[in-house]
């Protein structure tokens, strides 16, 4: 094993990674960024789903989370995380979600107003803004159902500047135009100096009396075995993502509320089939949510290929497939809970990079599904859909609004539920609350002088919204009060609130 | 008290000659020249002899398809150059004492394949439990033949005892590998970083020699090599049994085999002289054959087992050139790790994508509406579902592979055949009862299979084009 050494290691380049890593950078820091995944050119985005999903995603897109409902989930595994993957879409932290952490975590400095100079950042960075061109007809379907209906929706402003709708970003975006941290944040921070290894997996992080002393880092041999290194370091910031870094630091012995409290926002699809022809396959996802339920419910569609579609209509049931021949009337489109169960993360005794991911869907994310569903379905009826197949073993296809409102009222069979998310988090979360937090307000472990969390698994519970946004806000915050209290250069523009 | 390192060499190897003198003498107690060379010209060594030798030679085959594939994740051998390190490794135990045969192998094997010296000394290690694990299976299967030779019980207890220890090291290793990094890490660490890097280090090459079995169906393909392995070499075994006479009983073969080879585990000369006579010798006396017949065949035995294989062991260092000094100091030279260059760090090329089972290929054939020609599309889908189940948690994947082998066994029961053979719409009926039946536990058996099948299927080219036929002909339009 070799020795290698940092000031400051940042692990993970997602959402929270690539932020730490620019702030720290800017301010003059020595900071190494270690990334699992490998970095990738625009040439390599734009593959073949399974291409990309064997290039850039955790376990293939294959990491499961096991429970009373068993729940697929996907993040990215590449540099630049999830954010490479993702649809791009921003929302600010709710306010009421806000003041719900300050309440129950007692976290500090976490405002809307202490929060905005980091968001406007963050959009600033990204280039966060609207479409900008009529709607693809899956989106235009979709809002004039939720038009008849009455209800509240908004278009979802996304992190994709010149966005020119080729439906690839689930595989990388190959026109460069979605704001991956790969492509933004973090080249920008490796332009004022920080390092950027890839293909390295932490292993553990070496701690002592209550510090953290380095990093045991597993690098890819020249013959593909694996190769140790150690890596020392003064500071380490863990940005792993909501499952790897409570995994990391439950293995290196730093287990205080370190992933108890997995929270997660669990999504039922739906394939709807239209009289129009929609071509989804050849535009960009859906691009309006229904907030009108907010936080506890969420409405919006999802991405679309053909087997995003066959995979969908499979979990209904073997008839479903045969509607594979109306791919061009049909799109995806989803109902999302702030999800009030418990889940856990933990280290697998059992394997090479296990982690055993455990979510038990509660009776009231039941409930909200079941009426999810109603919703979505009354909605995308009245816009005009002929049916909505929904991911429910056995369940027949809802071709009327009356049957859609039944399930207002039922709870769907849990058994026979197939359910997905890309939002995970709370699995470190942060606050003052000793008792219901693993960090301090600012994302420093209890008990550590140098060890810090710094991404999704930090927010304290559900934020109800995408969480990109929340991540990239807090974790400026957080870097900018790091480095605030380690008296490293600050610039005289940024006013901690 | 710490002896210096010659004199503990120099000890250990009169240890071995000593050890070799007194199993040599109790064997030959008791025992006339006249009655060996009686025995030896009423011998019929034609084709018994050949027959034992080709036996254990293909034994040797087999060992160096076993080391191949416990390194194909890290290192692509050739068959002939895995079978070449196996037989020098037995060559140098036959001409050097104290089992430096080990190290030569696994000096070799790290030269060949370009392993760290202790993950390739891992997977020698590693070898020989799975060797002796195999060794105690055949003895127990001897015994059950020969419930009354008390020599069995004996072997097994003492046998058990070391391939127990042993093995359960490496099912710890193999099971939960990062679990023994962090124990090895967490209490070294108040020892120095300078330990504290070895002994890390060396947990991980130990580690990365048992990975292999961190699949069952791989450790099953391992364990079945083994076993293999050893009934070539108890094949030697059985053919020399009719050369003196005696019945060709597989029972007392397996007892000879067994008895024998975890005899010679004691320290001994250079080819295992004394030790390896003395136990083949007692299996065979222990099942009423006369002294000195047993001692002849064990002679026989040694001589099959040694003459080839040495000669081989020599033909592969002359054809390599081997030095043995300058292999070992290759394997053991560290690689700096230049963290200046992190920043331009290219994309790794991704690794090859799992090459899909004939049981797994007709599965996804099964679960995706493939029409006829279609045949390019099921194995693209086959390939993507392969490195997919291949990435599940080692947990869940161990589930599922056991769930995958109830539904194989089943199958056969249902259809007296493999699953791979039956028709296609038997298939296609069989397996939709499985994946879309009432049974939740039998759908999320087949749940991750299904999802990749279809989701990897419709992004075919060729599916695609079946789907969408007017944007091929624009593609071609825009083409032309």
């Amino acid at each position: 094993m070799t020795r290698s050494a940092a000031d400051v290691v940042v692990i993970g380049s997602g959402a929270g990674g690539a932020v730490t890593a620019l702030e720290l950078a800017r301010a003059g820091v020595d900071v190494l960024v270690i990334e699992e995944g490998e970095r990738h050119s625009l040439e390599d985005y734009g593959a073949s789903p399974p291409e990309a999903m064997r290039r850039l995603y955790r376990r293939t897109g294959m990491t499961p989370i096991t429970g009373r409902v068993p729940i697929g989930y996907v993040e990215g595994r590449c540099l630049g995380g999830s954010t490479e993957i993702n649809s791009g879409f921003w929302h600010r932290t709710p306010r009421e979600v806000l003041a719900r952490w300050s309440a129950r975590y007692q976290l500090l400095g976490a405002s809307e107003e202490a929060l905005e100079p980091h968001f406007s950042w963050a959009e600033r960075m990204l280039g966060v803004g609207p479409w900008g061109r009529e709607w693809p007809m899956s989106t235009r379907v979709f809002a004039r159902g939720i038009e008849k209906m009455g209800w509240s929706y908004q278009e979802v402003p996304r992190a994709a500047p010149g966005c020119q709708g080729t439906n690839a970003c689930a595989q990388g975006c190959p026109t460069g135009a979605k704001q991956g941290m790969s492509r933004s944040v973090l080249a920008e921070a490796e332009r004022l100096g920080a390092r950027v290894l890839t293909g390295a997996r932490v292993e553990q992080v070496l701690v002592r009396r209550g510090r953290a002393t380095g990093l045991i880092v597993a690098l890819d041999g020249s013959h593909g075995s694996e190769r140790l290194t150690r890596v020392d370091a003064e500071h380490v910031f863990v940005c792993g993502g909501p499952t790897e870094t409570p995994s990391l630091l439950y293995r290196s012995g730093v287990k205080y509320h370190v992933g108890s409290t997995l929270r997660i926002h669990p999504y039922l699809k739906v394939a709807a089939r239209f009289d129009e022809e929609l071509d989804a396959d050849l535009s960009v996802l859906p691009l309006v949510q229904v907030k009108e339920f907010a936080p506890e419910l969420t409405l919006g569609g999802g991405f679309f290929t053909p087997g995003q579609l066959a995979m969908t209509l499979s979990e209904n049931g073997r008839e479903g497939l045969s509607r594979m021949r109306d791919l061009r009337r049909m799109a995806l489109y989803y109902v999302g809970v702030r999800g009030t169960g418990t889940g856990s993360v933990r280290p697998s005794l059992v394997g090479r990079d296990g982690t055993v991911i455990r979510y038990d869907v509660s009776d009231e994310d039941v409930k909200y599904l079941s009426i999810g569903l109603a919703r979505l379905a009354e909605a995308l009826l009245a816009g005009g859909a002929r049916e909505v197949i929904p991911t429910v073993y056995g369940l027949p296809p809802l071709t009327r609004e009356v049957d859609a409102a039944r399930w207002l009222d039922e709870a769907l069979p849990a058994s026979a539920l197939s359910l997905v998310t890309v939002h995970a988090f709370s699995s470190c979360p942060i606050g003052e609350a000793r008792a219901l937090t693993a960090a301090d307000s600012f994302g420093r472990l209890h008990e550590f002088e140098n060890l810090y969390v710094n991404d999704a698994s930090m927010l304290p519970d559900s934020p109800g919204v995408n969480p990109q946004g929340s991540i990239m806000a807090f974790a400026r915050r957080n870097v900018l009060e790091f480095l605030d209290r380690r008296g490293a250069g600050r610039r005289p523009e940024e006013v901690r609130p | 008290m710490t002896l210096p390192v010659g004199l503990k060499k120099a000890l250990l190897v009169a240890v071995g000659l000593a050890s070799s003198g007194i199993f040599t003498v109790i064997a030959l107690r008791h025992l006339s020249l006249y009655d060996l060379e009686r025995v030896f010209a009423h011998a019929s060594l034609w084709p018994w002899l050949p027959l034992a030798v080709l036996s254990y030679l293909a034994g040797h085959w087999v060992r160096g398809a076993r080391c191949r594939l416990l390194v194909s994740r890290e290192a692509k051998l050739t068959r002939s150059t895995a079978t070449n390190i196996v037989v020098l490794g037995y060559a140098v135990n036959n001409v050097l004492p104290a089992r430096l045969g080990e190290l030569a192998r696994a000096g070799m094997l790290a030269d060949r394949s370009g392993l760290p010296f202790v993950h390739s000394l891992t997977v020698t290690f590693l070898e020989r439990v799975l060797d002796g694990l195999v060794l105690l299976l055949a003895l127990v299967v001897a015994g059950l033949a020969l419930p009354e030779v008390g020599l069995v019980l004996t072997t097994l207890q003492l046998g058990g005892v070391v391939f127990g220890v042993a093995a359960l090291a490496v099912i710890v290793a193999v099971v939960a590998p990062t679990w023994l990094l962090a124990l090895a890490s967490r209490s070294s660490l108040p020892l120095g970083a300078r330990v504290h890097r070895r002994v890390v280090a060396l947990t991980g090459q130990v580690t990365g020699g048992v990975a292999y079995l961190g699949r069952p169906g791989d450790a099953l393909r391992v364990l079945g090599l083994s076993a293999l392995v050893w009934a070539f070499e108890a094949g030697m075994f059985l053919a020399l049994l009719p050369a003196f006479g005696l019945r060709a009983s597989p029972a007392v073969a397996l007892l000879a085999l067994g008895v024998t080879n975890l005899g010679i585990l004691i320290p001994s000369s250079p080819g295992f002289i004394g030790p390896f006579h003395f136990f083949c010798m007692t299996a065979l006396t222990s099942v009423g054959v006369a002294g000195a017949t047993a001692l002849s065949y064990a002679v026989l035995a040694h001589l099959a087992f040694y003459i080839p294989i040495t000669a081989w062991g020599l033909l592969v260092i002359l054809a390599y050139g081997l030095t043995l000094g300058e292999t070992l100091a290759r394997a053991r030279r560290a690689e700096p790790l230049a963290l200046g260059d992190a920043r331009a760090a290219p994309a790794r090329l991704a690794h090859a994508p799992e090459a899909p089972s004939a049981f797994l290929r007709a599965l996804v054939e099964a679960l995706v509406p493939a029409e006829a020609g279609e045949h390019e599309a099921v194995d693209g889908a086959a390939r993507f579902v392969a490195g997919a189940l291949a990435a599940l948690p080692a947990r869940l994947s161990a589930l599922h592979e056991l769930g995958m082998l109830g539904f194989r066994a089943l199958t056969a029961l249902r259809f007296a055949r493999g699953f791979a053979s039956l028709p296609l719409e038997r298939r296609r009926a069989w397996v939709e009862r499985w994946a879309y039946g009432r049974l939740t536990l039998a759908r999320q058996l087949f749940r991750a299979t299904r999802s990749t099948s279809l989701l990897a299927f419709h992004e075919q080219p060729q599916i695609r084009a079946r789907l969408r036929p007017e944007l091929t002909l624009l593609r071609v339009k825009g083409a032309a």
